[in-house]
C-alpha cells in the first residue's frame, strides 16, 4: 500500500480542516508528478498517510492581475502558466520556465505550487519566481502569512512550510511590464525537451525613468547551490549603471566568478560555472530586447 | 483501507467501478478493466507510453491516482476507433508507416488526438512539441509527424493520398501497410505484459548488489514466511544444468557460487501479486563475501588482474593480418593516428522485458518478448531438463529489440516458477530493472593508425579494439569478430593489422546491439579519412571515392567482393546533397 | 558565434552472422482458393519482417501480398529461422521463403502448363494470375489452378531453407575468409550548427543513403533508416549509462536520455539498389546499417564547423566547449 486514503479537496477551508483532523498524517498533493515518483521509489512507503489532492481547489486555480501584482494560484498547472497571456506579458520568465518543465503530459498536471514546494535547486518554477521577487501566500490553522520565495526554499527538497499543517495557496508576483520592466529566462539541457536543466538563468530588469540606466536587476542562476542562487554582486554592479554591453559583460563575469556549482551527471562544475556567464548575459539581452532596448557598445 | 466507488465517462460510456485508493489510473485500466491498450514503459511519467486523455488533456496515467477520475472523463486508445472504422489518425499511422513495434503507438495516438482537437491545423514544429513527451525508439518520429499532418488534413476535409494509392501491381517495391499494423493502432495487439491467465502468480528477481562477490549462503525462509509467497527459488531448484549463453554457456540461470555484476540474478520469488513478490524478494537473506572488482577492461587484461572467470579475463582475441602492415606504413607518406573511447548504452526499447509461462498439458509454454523464440526454447529445455519438443516459446508482439531481446533475460525465471508451482507465472520488468539487468552495447577503447600515400591512397591500417564485454560473454565473440571485419570501414587497403579483444569486467553484460561494433568504430576511422583528405588536399568525398571498395576489391578478410557493391553509389548520392544546401 | 559544418561517414555491414552458418527455414502453403499461409520462425519486433517476408512469398508465387497470411515466431507452429539480428531476416529468411514459395509455384506451373498447353518455361505469374509470357491475354487464375490440383489430390505446399553462401570460418591467425554472403553499404551526411559560446550543437539535417539491394517495402526501409539515424544521434550526443563502483547511476528515463521528437533534425533517406545476386530478388535488408555512421558524420561535421575533433562518445556540449577552450579558438 502506498498510502491509506486519497481525498480530493474542493476548497482551502476543507483542506485546512482535513489537515487539522489528520494531525500530521496527511499531506498535500497536486499534480503528483514529483510526489508519486518519490513514493513509488520508497522501499517502505508511509502507509498511514492520507493524501489531500488540492489540484481542483478553484480558489487556487486562477491567474489574475491584482493591482501591481500578478496573483497565481498554487494549483495552476505549468501548462496553464506557460499558455497564459497574462503570464507571458507580465511575468515572462515564469511562463518560459513553466513551458520548459517536464513534458506536455507532465505540464498538464504539475502545478506551480508543487514545483516550488518540492524545492529542487533548479526547479523551473522556483528559478524565475526568485528572479521576479515573488512571495508565497501560505494558509495554516493560525491564519495567513507571506514569505519571499527566496526564504521559502531552504535546501534540496526542503521547504520552510510544514506540509501537514500549511498550504501554499498563491504566489504574488510583482508585475513586470514595458516600457521599463522585463524578465527573461535561459535554460541549457542535454536534450531539447523533457529533461532537467544543466543550467538555468533568470533575470528581472528594471530600467530608470529615462530607460538609459539599469535601475534594479535581479539575477538568478541554478543549479548553483541547494536553492536558486542570486548573483548579488552582479546585481549590485548593474544598479544605476548605463545600459551598455560592457556593463552586461562585467555583470555576467561577476556572476560567473561568484557561482560555485558542483560536479554532477549533468555537467562538471567548471563547465557550468562558465555557462553561468553565458546564460546570464543572454538572459539580460533577452530582457532588454523585450523592452526594445539594445545596449550601447 | 476501503475501496472507493467512482463513476466516470470511459470512452464515452458511463462506468462505475470500485477502486483502491492508491491505485493508479494505468493499473485500473490495464488490470481491472482489461483495457491493455495503454502501456507501461517506465512507471515514472518519463516516456509517454501510458498517455490517456483526462478531460481531453493528455496525462501520464502511471502517475495519476484512479480515484481522481471520479466525475470526469477518460479517453483511451480503445475508444479512438474500431476495426470497422479506424479514426483518421489510426488510418494514417498505418498508411504512412508511423507504426513499427507499436508499443508507443497508443500513447502517441492519444496525444495526437488531443492536439488535433485543440489545434486542427498544426505545423510540424507544433506537432513535435505536442509529442515531445512521447518517446519512440523505432521510427525516429518523422513518419509519426507526417501521419498526424495527414490525419489533420483529412479531418479538415481535404483529400489526402497515401503511398498505397499510387501503387501498381506486383509485390516488391510496394509500400504496403504492415500486415500486423491494425491491432497496434487499435490497442489490441498483445504484448507479453498484456497477457494474463487464471491462477497466475508473479515473479520477482533477487539480484546481487555487489559487482563481484562470493555467495556464501542463501536463506529463502524469511521470504517464504510472508503471506502470499508461494515459492522462493535458487540454483538448487534447477532440474537441468545451471548454465546458458548464446555462444558459450558461461552464464548461470541463477547464480551459484559467485556474483559477477551488480544486478546478477541470485534467486526468484514467486507470489500472488507482483508487489508481494518484490517485497518478499527484499527479504531473501543472502550472505556475500565481496571481492575486489574490476571495471576497466584495460585493467582486466593485465596479467595480474583478478580472474573474473576461471579461464581469465580475455575472453576472445580476433586477429586480422593482411599483407605486411610494417611495410605498408613504411610506404606511407602520411600517417594519422586516433584514439577513441565509446560509452555503454542501452537499447531502451519502449517495452520493458516481460514473459508469462504455463503448462499446456505436458508442454511448457512461454509467451514473451523475443527476437528469436527457437534459441530461447533451447535454453529453457536445458534449464528444465526437458526434451526440446516439450517446450514451446511463442513470441508475443514485441516492443522493439535492437539486439537486446535475443538473450535469455527473464524467460527462465517464469518457466522455473511454473515448473515448480504448476501454475502460470508472469514477470514484467520495471524500466529500472531493464536498465540495470539487460544487456548493453559494448563500450570500446580504440587505438587506430592509418597510412596513406600523398595522393590519399591507403597503404596500411592498424587497429586495436578493446571491448568491455561485462560479466558474461553473451555475444562477445560475435561482436568483436564482426568488429574486426569492419574495423577498416568500407575501404580497400592492402596491409591491415587488427587485434580485437573481448574482455570480461564486473559490469553489466554487453551483448548484441544494433550495429555490433560499427557504430563504435566509425567515429574512429571516418575522422581519420578526413584527416588524410586534409593532408592531401582532397575533399572528404574524393578521399573516399579513391579508397572505397568496388567489385574486385579485396576486403579486410581478403574476400573478393563481386556483386552488390553499392558503396560508391551511396557516396555519390550523398555528395549530390553536399552541392545543394 | 554560431558556426555551421558538414561531415560525411561511410560504413559497410555484412548481412548474417559472421562466418558461421545461420540458416532459416520456412513453410509455404497455398489453400484451395489461392490464398497462402507462410510459417516462418522469424520474429518481427517492429522492423517489419512479417510484412517484407509476406511480400517476398507473394512475389515468388505470383499472388498479391494481400493474399498472404504469415504466422511467425512460435516454436510449435513455425520452423526455425534463427534470430532477428545481424540484419539477416530479409536476406536469409527471405530466401528460405522464396525457395519454398518457388516450389509451390512450380507445382502450379506444372498444372497450368498442362491446362494452357504450353511448357512451364513459357509461364509467369503475377497478381493472382498465371500468364503465358508474351501473350498475357492467355491466362488462368491461381485459384482455379489450385482447385484443379486439389481435385487430383495434389497439395500446394513446400518447405524451404537457406543459409548464406558457404561462409568460411575466419583463419585464426590472419582472419582471412568469407564472413558474409552479402554486404550492405551506406553513406550519411550530417549538417550541424555549433554555438561556440556554449559548445551546444544543433543537428540541422541528415542525409542517409543506404544500399539495400532491392527495396521490398520502401516505406519500411525508410522507417529503418529514419529510426536508425535518430538512434545513432542519441548514441552520438546524449545516451550514456554511468556506473560508479559497478552501481548504475542512470537508472531511469530521466537520467538515461534518448531523443525526443524535438531533438530530431530533418532526415532524408535515399534508397540505393545495387542488386545482391544471392538475396531474394536482389534484396539484402538494412536493420543495422542506419545506426552505424551517424556519430562519425557528426564528429566530422563538428570538425568542419569549429576545427575540434572529439575523441569520445557521447559528444556533449561540455566536451566541445572544453576542446574549443583548449584550442583557444
Amino acid at each position: 500500500m502506498r498510502w491509506q486514503r486519497y481525498e480530493v479537496m474542493s476548497s482551502i477551508q476543507e483542506t485546512m480542516s482535513f489537515l487539522a483532523q489528520h494531525k500530521g498524517k496527511a499531506r498535500m498533493v497536486a499534480g503528483g508528478t514529483d510526489l508519486m515518483v518519490q513514493i513509488r521509489a520508497m522501499r517502505e512507503p508511509e502507509e498511514q498517510t492520507t493524501l489531500l489532492d488540492i489540484s481542483r481547489v478553484e480558489e487556487m486555480r486562477s491567474i489574475v492581475e491584482s493591482g501591481s501584482f500578478l496573483l497565481v494560484g498554487a494549483a495552476v498547472t505549468m501548462a496553464e502558466l506557460a499558455g497564459s497571456p497574462l503570464a507571458q506579458n507580465k511575468a515572462k520568465a515564469l511562463a518560459q520556465g513553466a513551458g520548459w518543465m517536464g513534458s506536455p503530459q507532465i505540464r498538464n498536471v504539475a502545478t506551480i505550487g508543487g514545483n516550488v514546494v518540492n524545492a529542487q535547486p533548479a526547479a523551473d518554477g522556483n528559478v524565475p519566481l526568485t528572479a521576479l521577487g515573488a512571495t508565497a501566500r501560505i494558509s495554516s490553522p493560525e491564519g495567513r502569512r507571506e514569505v519571499a520565495i527566496g526564504e521559502l526554499c531552504l535546501g534540496v527538497g526542503t521547504c520552510s512550510i510544514n506540509p501537514s499543517r500549511e498550504l501554499v495557496t498563491h504566489f504574488k508576483i510583482p508585475l513586470c511590464q514595458p516600457p521599463l520592466q522585463a524578465s527573461a529566462m535561459r535554460r541549457m539541457s542535454k536534450r531539447k525537451a523533457f529533461t532537467l536543466p544543466q543550467l538555468s538563468a533568470a533575470v528581472r530588469v528594471e530600467l530608470n525613468e529615462s530607460a538609459e540606466k539599469f535601475q534594479r536587476v535581479k539575477i538568478v542562476a541554478a543549479p548553483v547551490s541547494p536553492v536558486p542562487w542570486r548573483a548579488m554582486r552582479a546585481e549590485e554592479a548593474l544598479a544605476g549603471v548605463p545600459v551598455t554591453m560592457d556593463a552586461i559583460n562585467a555583470a555576467a563575469a561577476l556572476a560567473r566568478e561568484d557561482a560555485s556549482p558542483r560536479d554532477s551527471l549533468r555537467g562538471s562544475a567548471e563547465y557550468r560555472k562558465e555557462m553561468v556567464e553565458v546564460l546570464v548575459r543572454r538572459a539580460l539581452l533577452d530582457a532588454l530586447s523585450e523592452l526594445g532596448r539594445a545596449p550601447r557598445a | 483501507m476501503p475501496k472507493k466507488e467512482i463513476t466516470f465517462s470511459l470512452n464515452g460510456v458511463e462506468t462505475t467501478v470500485a477502486v483502491g485508493q492508491d491505485t493508479f489510473l494505468l493499473q485500473l485500466l490495464r488490470e481491472e478493466l482489461g483495457l491493455t491498450g495503454t502501456k507501461e514503459g517506465c512507471g515514472n511519467g518519463e516516456c509517454g507510453a501510458c498517455t490517456v486523455l483526462v478531460d481531453g488533456l493528455p496525462m501520464a496515467s502511471c502517475l495519476y491516482p484512479a480515484v481522481k477520475v471520479d466525475g470526469h472523463s477518460v479517453n483511451t486508445v480503445e475508444g479512438l476507433g474500431s476495426h470497422k472504422k479506424l479514426h483518421p489518425l489510426q488510418e494514417w499511422f498505418l498508411k504512412l508507416g508511423a507504426v513499427q513495434c507499436g508499443f508507443c503507438t497508443p500513447g502517441l495516438l492519444m496525444t495526437a488526438k488531443a492536439l488535433l482537437d485543440r489545434n486542427p491545423n498544426p505545423t510540424p514544429e507544433e506537432i513535435k512539441l505536442a509529442i515531445s513527451g512521447n518517446l519512440c525508439r523505432c521510427t525516429g518520429y518523422k513518419k509519426v509527424i507526417e501521419a498526424i499532418l495527414a490525419a489533420a488534413a483529412e479531418l479538415r476535409g481535404a483529400t489526402v493520398s497515401g503511398r498505397q494509392d499510387v501503387e501498381g501491381g506486383g509485390s516488391l517495391g510496394r509500400s504496403i501497410i504492415r500486415v500486423d499494423g491494425a491491432p497496434k493502432v487499435l490497442g489490441s495487439a498483445r504484448f507479453a505484459a498484456d497477457i494474463s491467465r487464471p491462477g497466475m502468480f508473479h515473479a520477482a528477481v533477487v539480484a546481487s548488489p555487489h559487482p563481484h562477490a562470493r555467495i556464501v549462503s542463501i536463506d529463502t525462509e524469511p521470504a517464504l514466511k510472508m503471506d502470499g509467497v508461494v515459492a522462493a527459488l535458487t540454483h538448487k531448484d534447477i532440474p537441468g544444468v545451471n548454465s546458458y549463453g548464446v555462444i558459450i554457456k558461461d552464464q548461470r540461470f541463477l547464480a551459484e557460487d559467485k556474483a559477477r555484476y551488480a544486478g546478477e540474478p541470485v534467486a526468484v520469488v514467486i507470489a500472488k501479486t507482483g508487489e508481494l513478490a518484490h517485497r518478499a524478494a527484499e527479504k531473501v537473506a543472502i550472505r556475500y563475501e565481496t571481492l575486489p572488482a574490476i571495471f576497466d577492461p584495460r585493467e582486466a587484461m593485465k596479467p595480474d588482474a583478478i580472474p573474473i572467470h576461471e579461464k581469465g579475463n580475455i575472453l576472445h582475441h580476433r586477429k586480422i593480418r593482411k599483407g605486411n602492415v610494417d611495410e605498408g606504413f613504411k610506404r606511407a607518406d602520411i600517417i594519422v593516428e586516433r584514439q577513441f573511447v565509446t560509452q555503454s548504452v542501452d537499447h531502451a526499447y519502449l517495452e520493458p522485458e516481460a514473459a508469462i509461462s504455463y503448462w499446456d498439458g505436458s508442454m511448457m509454454v512461454v509467451e514473451c518478448c523475443s527476437q528469436g523464440p527457437h534459441y530461447l526454447r533451447h535454453e529453457i529445455a536445458r534449464l528444465l531438463d526437458l526434451p526440446i519438443n516439450r517446450v514451446r516459446v511463442i513470441q508475443a508482439t514485441t516492443g522493439g529489440g535492437f539486439g537486446g531481446k535475443i538473450d535469455l533475460l527473464l524467460q527462465h525465471f517464469v518457466a522455473l516458477g511454473t515448473y515448480v508451482t504448476g501454475q502460470p507465472v508472469k514477470m514484467v520488468w520495471s524500466r529500472e530493472e531493464s536498465l540495470r539487468t539487460s544487456t548493453k552495447r559494448h563500450a570500446f577503447y580504440l587505438n587506430y593508425k592509418f597510412g596513406a600515400t600523398r595522393d590519399g591512397r591507403l597503404t596500411a591500417a592498424y587497429a586495436e579494439i578493446i571491448g568491455n564485454t561485462g560479466a558474461y560473454a553473451s555475444f562477445a565473440h560475435a561482436v568483436l569478430t564482426r568488429s574486426a571485419t569492419m574495423a577498416l570501414g568500407p575501404y580497400d587497403c592492402p596491409n591491415v593489422h587488427v587485434d580485437s579483444y573481448a574482455v570480461y569486467t564486473n559490469t553489466q553484460i554487453a551483448g548484441a546491439m544494433r550495429g555490433f561494433g560499427a557504430p563504435q568504430m566509425s567515429p574512429c576511422h571516418e575522422p581519420l579519412l578526413d584527416e588524410i583528405a586534409r593532408k592531401c588536399g582532397l575533399s572528404p568525398v574524393d578521399v573516399r571515392r579513391l579508397n572505397m571498395v568496388r567489385p574486385g576489391s579485396s576486403t579486410i578478410t581478403q574476400q573478393i567482393l563481386e556483386h552488390g557493391v553499392g558503396a560508391l553509389e551511396t557516396l555519390e548520392k550523398v555528395a549530390e546533397h553536399l552541392e545543394n544546401q | 558565434m554560431r558556426k555551421r559544418g558538414r561531415g560525411i561517414a561511410c560504413i559497410y555491414f555484412g548481412m548474417g552472422n559472421t562466418a558461421k552458418p545461420n540458416p532459416s527455414s520456412a513453410h509455404v502453403e497455398l489453400a484451395e482458393d489461392g490464398s497462402a499461409t507462410v510459417r516462418c520462425g522469424a520474429a518481427d519486433l517492429g522492423q517489419g519482417s512479417d510484412t517484407a517476408l509476406s511480400q517476398i512469398a507473394a512475389e515468388a508465387i505470383g499472388i498479391s501480398p494481400e493474399r498472404v497470411t504469415i504466422e511467425s515466431a512460435d516454436t510449435l507452429t513455425t520452423p526455425d529461422a534463427g534470430n532477428s539480428s545481424a540484419s539477416r531476416q530479409t536476406y536469409v529468411s527471405g530466401n528460405a521463403i522464396r525457395l519454398a514459395a518457388e516450389q509451390v509455384r512450380d507445382t502450379l506451373f506444372n498444372e497450368a502448363a498442362e491446362l494452357l498447353e504450353v511448357s512451364r518455361e513459357d509461364l509467369l505469374s503475377r497478381d493472382n494470375m498465371i500468364f503465358i509470357k508474351g501473350s498475357p491475354a492467355t491466362n488462368i487464375s491461381i485459384k482455379e489452378v489450385c482447385g484443379k490440383l486439389r481435385a487430383k489430390g495434389i497439395l500446394t505446399s513446400a518447405s524451404g531453407s537457406f543459409t548464406p553462401p558457404t561462409p568460411e570460418m575466419l583463419d585464426p591467425e590472419t582472419g582471412a575468409g568469407i564472413p558474409y554472403g552479402a554486404y550492405s553499404y551506406a553513406t550519411q551526411l550530417v549538417e550541424v550548427e555549433v554555438d561556440t559560446e556554449t559548445g551546444q550543437v544543433d543537428v540541422l539535417r541528415v542525409v542517409a543513403a543506404h544500399d539495400v539491394g532491392r527495396a521490398v517495402n520502401p516505406m519500411a526501409i525508410e522507417g529503418q533508416i529514419e529510426g536508425g539515424v535518430v538512434m545513432g544521434l542519441g548514441y552520438a550526443t546524449m545516451e550514456e549509462l554511468v556506473w560508479e563502483e559497478g552501481q548504475l547511476l542512470t537508472g531511469d528515463f530521466g537520467t538515461y536520455l534518448v531523443p525526443t521528437a524535438l531533438d530530431t533534425p530533418a532526415v532524408k533517406s535515399i534508397i540505393v539498389e545495387e542488386p545482391e545476386p544471392s538475396g531474394p530478388f536482389g534484396a539484402k535488408g538494412t536493420g543495422e546499417p542506419p545506426a552505424c555512421p551517424t556519430a562519425a558524420a557528426l564528429i566530422n561535421a563538428i570538425y568542419d564547423a569549429v576545427g575540434v575533433s572529439i575523441t569520445s562518445l557521447p559528444v556533449t556540449s561540455e566536451k566541445i566547449y572544453m576542446a574549443l577552450k583548449a584550442a583557444n579558438k
